[in-house]
This record gives C-alpha cells, structure tokens and sequence, in this order.
C-alpha cells in the first residue's frame, strides 16, 4: 500500500472510530500498533513502559477520536499523542534517575533486536546518539515521515527540522567513525 | 509532491541509514499479542468509570482549581501591585462637586426622596380601603405594628407631597399620621 493509500485508510478508520466503530479501531490498531509501539520503545528504551503506554496510546485515540482536526496524517497525530506520554514519563523518571538525552540501557529489552543493534554499525551509532537525534532520524528514515508531519509533530519549524536532521545525520557520522563502522 | 520538493535527494550515507532501518524492522520488538484485547478491556473500564462516577459540578471543579492553584511567588506579587494601583487610583483619581470624591446620600438627595411615617390606622379600618389608600398616596408600609398598633409608613417625597399627606389624613381610615424622627 503506498503512502497516499494508507494515510486515507486511517482517515477513514479514525473517522468510523470516532463513531465508536469498534472494527474500524481494531483495523486501525492493526495497521499502526507496530510504528506506534516501535516509536516509544524507541524514545524510552524501556519495554514494560513502552508497553504500558502504548495501550494508553490507543485508549486515547479511542476516546479522543472525535477531536482530531485534519491537520496532519492520522499517524503522526498518533504520534504526538505517544510522545507526549512518552515526554511526560521521561520527564517523571528524569527527576529520579533517568537522563533524557541518553537513555539508560533495559536490560529487559528484546534480545533479537538488541543483537541486531549491537551488530549493524548505524544502530549501534544511533543507540550512542541523543534522543532528539534518535528521534528526528527514525521519523525520517524508519517511519517515513515528511518534514512537514514532523514539523507539526514536534512543533516546531520545517527549517529547523532540516537542520536538526542534518545535525543528526553529521553525529550519526561520527559516532559511526568512533565505532570504525 | 511537496514532500519532494522540499526534502533533498538521499546521498550515500542516507541510502546506508535506510538500508540499516530497513533491516531493522526485519528485527523490531512487536507489541504483546494480546495488547489489543487489554486495549478494549482498559477502554472498557474507563468507560464504567465515566458511567459510575458522576461529572463534578461546576462548584466543585472551580473549588477544585482554585484548590490547585498553587502557591507562586510572582502571583503573590502580582497581586500586591494590582491592590497597590487600586489604592492609587481611588487616592488621586478626579475630585467632583469639592466633595474629595467621596459620595453620600446627601450630595445627591437620595436621603431626601423619601419620608417615613408613623401612622396609626382606625379600629375599624379594612384592608381593602387601607389598600386603596396606599395605591393613591404612592406609599408603602415598610414596619410594623409596633404595640400601639403604630405601623411605618414610607412615602415619596416629591411636590404632591403635601396633598397625599392630606389625603392620608382625610382618608378616614387613619386615626393618626405624622413624621417619623
């Protein structure tokens, strides 16, 4: 399904599920839970919380359906809603222990895709990278988003999206040189 | 198409990220099988919740916020500067009449527009025409009986003021009216 296709899909979803179409909201789920999931794994690097928000995710999507106004794709408001529970619970570990440009490790983490991380020389570069970087390069490359959905997802301008993808890309390079990959 | 034209063509290294993410969606960690199960479930008791706990009332959530408002430092302040300009405001503002600004009931008469009674109705008097009597004079009884049976009377005082004093005394249902000092 091309991109198009699939950001009218979830308008369609998203628009019986704020009907309360419980189908459409399973659809929806099917086709979005794996970004959705694999975005917060990402930005909190904790399996149990990741899981934990996720399902918050969809409740709030379930009951917030009605308000989404259009203004970007279905996904990356989704999106926003992950990441700011995701922003929130960082913010809460933060005051303890946790350090939000670099996230501790889990040890409880999928093992197969830590082994990938561990062997492909751009992941093991990227798990070194501050989460803002992570972040912009994981919209960009891995959930395929434009600079204008990120640029409203994170709030903030088109140009400063590009420029923070370039500043990402050029410490993924270096970080990559330190490594020797 | 707009996508395209602001985002720039991949170079080599954009194409290896991509190749590497690419690679890695083979290996990233999925959400639980039965996520979507706990999903409804959460919906499903947030919903009973909605059901059984009734929406606070206005009253409670104004209580509630006013409540939450927490101690700062520059609201304190704020605060004082906005009494502080209160109390300037009223201290210099126009002076009229060379009354220093200050309003009684005398400057304007209020106290005069008025006069209150003592009247003492016949033994014999009736409602209907004590009723009667009021209508014509304009007054109002705003007292009594105190134990002489004398009732207040209040009237307005205008030019006619004689002539309805007149005509409660001519009236033949009051035995006795005259100024309360």
């Amino acid at each position: 399904m091309n991109k198009e296709a699939e950001k009218e899909l979830e308008e369609r979803l998203l628009k019986r599920v704020a009907k309360k179409d419980g189908s459409a909201f399973e659809q929806l789920y099917e086709l979005t839970s794996k970004s959705i999931f694999f975005y917060l794994y990402r930005l909190l690097q904790d399996r149990e919380t990741a899981e934990d928000l996720h399902m918050e995710v969809y409740a709030a999507v379930w009951k917030n359906a009605q308000g989404f106004k259009g203004k970007s794709r279905v996904k990356t408001w989704m999106f926003g809603i992950a990441r700011n529970m995701a922003m929130n619970e960082l913010r809460k570990h933060h005051r303890k222990t946790l350090r939000i440009d670099k996230p501790v490790r889990d040890e409880n983490s999928f093992k197969a895709y830590k082994e990938f991380e561990r062997h492909d020389s751009i992941q093991a570069a990227l798990a070194q990278l501050s989460y803002k970087h992570r972040e912009i390069l994981d919209l960009v490359f891995f959930h395929g988003q434009s600079y204008s959905d990120i640029s409203k997802l994170l709030a903030i301008p088109e140009n400063t999206v590009k420029t923070r993808v370039y500043y990402a890309k050029a410490a993924l390079k270096e970080e990559i040189c330190k490594t020797g990959g | 198409m707009e996508q395209r034209e602001t985002e720039p063509i991949k170079d080599n290294f954009e194409n290896r990220i991509e190749q590497s993410y690419q690679k890695m969606s083979e290996n990233i960690p999925q959400p639980p099988p039965d996520a979507f199960s706990r999903i409804m479930e959460t919906i499903g008791e947030q919903q009973e919740k909605q059901v059984e706990e009734p929406q606070p009332s206005m009253l409670s959530r104004v209580m509630t916020a006013v409540r939450n408002i927490r101690p700062v430092p520059a609201l304190g302040w704020s605060v004082a500067v906005v009494q502080f300009a209160v109390i300037l405001f009223l201290i210099f503002q126009p002076q009229t009449n060379g009354t220093n600004g200050l309003k009684t009931l005398s400057i304007d008469g209020s106290a005069d527009r008025s006069i209150v009674l003592n009247v003492v109705f016949e033994e014999n008097a009736v409602q209907k025409d004590i009723n009667r009597l009021l209508n014509r004079v304009e007054g109002v009884i705003v007292g009594g009986p105190g134990n002489n049976g004398v009732y207040l009377l209040k009237l307005r005082k205008g030019e006619d003021f004689v002539k309805r004093l007149n005509t409660i005394e001519n009236s033949g249902v009051v035995k006795f009216a005259g100024e309360k000092y």
